[in-house]
């Protein structure tokens, strides 16, 4: 800690050293306009940057039709490398009046010892609404929105219906202001689809006008499904993070923070959505000719091209092989179908699958057809060639290509193939291999149907969804819980011994206070008596752990507090073994009741 | 209260009303799906298909699914062609009978003939593909029941400590290994099968979208997300793309 207060001293030290040679650095100027040409309801800024001064002070001079307001201050030190450079910012808005073309002559800038002059400003003030460029968008919402953002796209001229238009979409954002993008960009029509957009646009940057801008680039198609004369335009939204104007000082003096510096280091941002528009664009959708269109033209337009590949190309009869056809080039690939392979009693054909790979772009790629077939004839000498028809939009007329015949080898099989043999196919030698129009002699060799229908259900449910089984699993769970719980008890009752004993003891005396509950009601003294003896040298037995018939009523006078209730009862109980003794209800009700408030107490 | 006493008589009338209701119904019900049961079957020995596929398909709107009758119309439309809807109807039965041989045989061969291999499977796929999401549950169940019955029996006996750890522990992997090969199963339970014979593959979810590339009638797609009426679903093979919602029948 003290290491780097030391080093920030130091800092300092050096700081304070260095910045009276500034002074003494070459002063220099420069003035900025945001804009060469706007319309007189807009307004433009006009920073003037001067470079190696710690003050300046400008003499403004007054031009016919304009107003300047100033926009307040900042300066700038930068110690970059060892390199010291401080520069002073002054910000003024230029209100037009009047349009008309405008000169801003020299302005006298008084800095230290030193007066210099900035150069002239030339401009433009057009009337009202005329200050767009050709496919040049223009932002929403803001005021000076041409400086944040616009959309500038490709020029498209004519297209045909279903034709594939390359378009690049470019966002530019003005480095001097934070954005952030909140959608892609839309397209505006229903005449016209768009391929969809990628998330991660490319991203570069460009200067225009002075300016840095951030640009994002989509590569897109679109492809007209109406024809006529459509206007279309792209719309992207952003939010535009604008520094929060901070309170200015109530005292009116300047004050140490007024400075726009602050405004973002204290103030923070403001958001405040914007929507960036292209520029309209005209899309003219033209119908296909119809003359000279081909029989096998299935609206594919580009261009093409086509070949073609056998594998094998040694096989008997019967044995399949595999037709690889590929279309390269560029166009609408979604129109692109396999060419049709001739029909002749010579040839079994599988529909074909297909696969495409698009390459830099959509527009530009392969289609793979894979098509298995199988030769019925030794005669034959080649695959027959295929044809691909398309419309080319470049020479405007329909073309078609075709491949050249495969030369193969068939050759009558070593064994005669039976009827009933199932032909493999190449479907059955590749994974993405045709399927075939008609079932396969493979298919007879089904295993017959049932004769029984099986168990019906209502709904296919897994076996983990199913009632019983939940009931099964929780029965499980149920029972180890009972186990887990039944086993923390027995090894309770074997860490705490004298909680059996306890529960044993209260267990015996509710079974004698029952006992002596009867022979209360029977009113038999005897038994009464005998049974409440019993009881007493039971319970002191197991609490003194020795055996309970031998404890006499000397042990109960000398081992409890004498004013118990139970050396009376005791001792009633006594005689009432060596005579005859008849005890009243109510006095059989006290004693129970004594008896069992003493005994319970011992527990 | 003494609304709600009733008479033995009356329990007895309800019990065996209770108990006999499902049994007529079922006669009710269970004539007309035999009759249709033969009905097809009748008509498949004779080489009708398409009335056999009638009949099948109507006796389970009927009564349900059966795992014979499902077999049957899996049989029948493989014999007319429609490979998607067979496929579909031989997953169907196998989810209700996961070890009937015949099933399992007539789904392979369709599916070879068609040309519909699945991609190569890892040593660790294969494996846990030796039994359905069913068989691995009810292995997990085994071993849980084993478990429980053992620490039942452990109340009323004593096992060493040696035997004790060895079973709880084999009871404990066993039960996790079925666990897992159940959770490894369980997003294959609910495949769609291709049952166009037209299909494609879709970049975007419009039918104007551009086609990625055919997919065959029969293969199994597992939808991911789903935008009007297209799916994203991932086939057998790992290939994905957006699919029409009525190109695909769910198996379940």
């Amino acid at each position: 800690m003290r290491r780097f207060a030391f080093s920030l001293f130091v800092t300092y030290l050096i700081l304070l050293l260095f910045i009276p040679f500034l002074a003494n650095a070459e002063i220099t100027v420069e003035t900025s306009l945001s804009s060469q040409s706007f319309p007189v309801d807009r307004a433009a800024r006009l920073t003037i940057t001067v470079s190696g001064a710690r003050s300046a002070d400008i003499q403004m001079v007054e031009v016919d039709g304009l107003r300047f307001h100033s926009r307040g201050q900042s300066s700038q030190v930068n110690i970059i490398n060892g390199n010291y450079s401080s520069s002073i910012s002054n910000n003024y808005i230029i209100e037009p009046l009047k349009p008309g073309a405008y000169t801003i002559p020299p302005l006298s800038i008084k800095a230290g010892k030193e007066t210099i002059r900035t150069r002239t400003i030339t401009f433009e003030v057009t009337p009202v609404g005329h200050s767009q460029t050709p496919n040049e968008g223009k932002t929403k919402g803001t005021a000076d929105e041409s400086d944040i953002a616009f959309i500038r796209l490709t020029e498209i001229s004519k297209h045909y219906s279903g034709e594939v238009v390359p378009i690049t979409i470019k966002a530019y954002f003005n480095q001097k202001y934070r954005a952030n993008i909140n959608s892609l960009p839309v397209l505006k029509t229903d005449a016209v689809v768009m391929s969809p957009l990628s998330n991660q646009p490319e991203q570069t940057q460009e200067e225009l006008d002075g300016k840095i801008y951030s640009v994002l680039s989509w590569s897109t198609t679109l492809s007209g499904i109406k024809t006529g004369n459509h206007l279309i335009l792209f719309e992207l939204d952003a939010t535009l993070n604008l520094p929060r104007q901070r309170r200015m000082s109530t005292f009116g003096g300047s004050n140490l923070f007024d400075d726009s510096f602050f405004n973002s280091f204290f103030g923070g941002f403001q958001q405040k959505p914007i929507k960036v528009v292209s520029p309209e664009l005209h899309f003219k959708v033209i119908e296909l000719p119809t003359t000279g269109r081909p029989k096998n033209f299935t609206g594919a337009i580009g261009d093409f091209r086509l070949t073609t590949s056998a594998s094998p190309q040694h096989v008997e009869i019967g044995e399949p092989i595999s037709l690889t056809i590929e279309i390269e080039g560029k166009g609408n690939f979604d129109r692109v179908e396999p060419p049709l392979f001739p029909t002749t009693p010579d040839w079994k054909t599988y529909s074909p699958t297909s696969d495409y790979s698009g390459k830099e772009n959509i527009f530009s790629g392969k289609k793979r057809f894979e098509q298995a077939i199988v030769a019925k004839s030794s005669t034959l000498q080649q695959i027959p060639s295929l044809s691909f028809s398309y419309f080319d939009p470049e020479q405007e007329r329909y073309k078609t290509i075709t491949s050249t015949p495969i030369t193969i080898k068939i050759t009558q099989p070593a064994v005669p193939v039976h009827k009933q043999q199932p032909v493999q196919t190449a479907a059955s030698l590749q994974p993405q291999s045709a399927l075939p129009v008609v079932p396969v002699a493979g298919i007879n060799s089904l295993t017959p149907i049932h004769l029984k229908t099986g168990k019906f259900h209502r709904k296919i449910t897994p076996l983990y969804k199913q009632i019983l089984f939940l009931s099964g699993v929780g029965s499980c769970f149920l029972l180890l819980l009972f186990v887990l719980l039944f086993n923390i008890h027995t090894q309770n009752l074997a860490r705490h011994p004298e909680l059996h004993l306890q529960k044993k003891r209260r267990q015996l005396l509710t079974e004698s206070l029952a006992k002596i509950s009867e022979a209360k009601v029977s009113v038999d003294s005897s038994l009464f008596l005998a049974l409440c003896r019993q009881s007493i040298q039971q319970q002191l037995g197991l609490l003194w752990n020795i055996e309970g018939a031998a404890i006499s009523l000397a042990d109960i006078k000398n081992r409890l507090d004498s004013k118990t209730g139970l050396i009376e009862i005791f001792q009633a109980a006594e005689q009432a073994a060596y005579s005859t003794t008849s005890l009243s209800p109510e006095i059989m009700q006290v004693y129970s009741e004594n008896l069992k408030k003493e005994l319970e107490g011992l527990i | 209260m003494r609304f709600f006493r009733f008479s033995p008589q009356f329990f007895t009338a309800l019990l065996c009303f209770l108990l006999f209701s499902p049994c007529l119904a079922a006669t009710g019900t269970g004539d007309d799906s035999q009759n249709l049961f033969k009905l097809g079957n009748k008509a498949y020995s004779r080489g009708d298909f398409s009335a056999a596929t009638e009949f099948y398909e109507k006796l389970t709107a009927i009564s349900g699914y059966g795992s014979g009758v499902l077999f049957n119309l899996g049989n029948s439309y493989a014999r007319s062609g429609q490979i998607g809807k067979a496929i579909l109807n031989y997953e169907r039965a196998l989810r209700l009978a996961p070890t009937n041989s015949d099933i399992q045989s007539n789904l392979e061969l369709v599916r070879k003939e068609s040309g519909l291999f699945p991609r190569e499977y890892s040593w660790s796929e294969r494996f846990f593909q030796l039994l359905n999401l069913d068989q691995w549950t009810m292995a997990a169940f085994f071993f849980l029941v084993t478990f429980s019955t053992f620490q039942i029996v452990s109340l009323k006996r004593h096992f060493s400590v040696h035997t004790r750890w060895i079973i709880t522990t084999a009871c404990f992997m066993f039960f996790l290994l079925s666990l897992s090969g159940a959770f490894f199963r369980h997003p294959l339970w609910q495949p769609f099968v291709v049952t166009d014979a037209n299909s494609s593959l879709l970049l975007s979810p419009f039918s104007s979208s551009t086609p990625t590339g055919s997919i065959q009638q029969g293969r199994l797609v597992y939808p991911e997300k789903t935008h009007d009426d297209f799916n994203y679903v991932t086939d057998e093979t790992g290939r994905k793309g957006w699919i029409a919602s009525s190109s695909i029948e769910s198996v379940l």
